[in-house]
């Protein structure tokens, strides 16, 4: 099994399921947001993902972590309008657990916050604010 | 009834192991830092070769930190992804690869001869 993107399913169900922070964002989009989706929007990426086995039978993956940064992004140098989506992410993501028809999220965690200035020559700059989180998943 | 009177000879390995976890952690933090640096420069995707070229580790605090140094103006956008630009990450799963090993080398050869 291919827990990143089945992980990445949970996430995207996770945040769009909830209308609270849908009323604030237009979606979330794993790697890259699509150039057409109006801003503010929720990215996230992989930073760094292990297997777990087993001490005394290697070959037997029990379950696998994975660290996410997951952020709003917006367009701007402003960041009031970020505060509001960054703590409903981490509400809605930090010390949870869940599950898809594939996948059992044993934990959800925020290791720590998360923010980016994303400065270009143009006049147009963008902030990131959110969190590196860790999933610890299993395939069910 | 007489009053009693003694002391306690007391003696233990603490202050030897103090100084030795010492030494070690110094030790481990250069190597470590010497470590994470080849394992991220080896995850960077080579454009211009700047991102590699221009990192280095640096010891402060004594050499009880390790500051693992990449000055290239586009080392975070690539780590952590941009607006317009997936992020492929080379610090953090280094840093991850050696945390493990980190603790490990602290604590290597202490209890040899107690």
């Amino acid at each position: 099994m291919q827990e990143e993107l089945h992980t990445a399913e949970w996430i995207v169900a996770t945040v769009e399921g909830d209308a609270t922070i849908m009323a604030l964002i237009s979606g979330a989009y794993y790697g890259l947001i699509p150039p057409d989706v109006v801003l503010p929007a929720v990215r996230f990426h992989v930073q760094d993902s292990r297997d777990v086995r087993g001490a005394t039978a290697p070959a037997q993956r029990i379950m696998t972590t994975i660290d996410w940064i997951i952020a709003a992004v917006n367009e701007g140098r402003l960041l009031t309008d970020l505060v509001a989506i960054a703590d409903r992410l981490d509400t809605l993501l930090n010390n949870v657990n869940g599950e898809t028809a594939t996948l059992l999220v044993l934990s959800c965690v925020r290791l720590e916050p998360f923010m980016l200035a994303e400065e270009e020559d143009t006049p147009v700059g963008y902030r990131h604010a959110g969190g590196l989180y860790r999933t610890i998943v299993q395939p069910k | 009834m007489a009053a009693k009177a003694g002391f306690f000879i007391v003696y233990n390995h603490i202050p030897a192991l103090i100084v030795g976890v010492e030494a070690n952690a110094r030790a481990a933090v250069k190597r470590k830092g010497e470590d994470v640096l080849r394992s991220a420069r080896s995850r960077i995707h080579r454009v211009s070769g700047e991102l590699q070229d221009t990192a280095y580790v640096e010891s402060v605090s004594a050499g009880k930190e390790a500051l693992i140094v990449f000055p290239a103006a586009h080392a975070a956008p690539v780590e952590y992804g941009t607006y317009k630009m997936t992020a492929r990450p080379y610090l953090y799963p280094a840093i991850m690869e050696n945390q493990d090993d980190f603790f490990d080398s602290i604590g290597k050869g202490m209890f040899k001869g107690l």
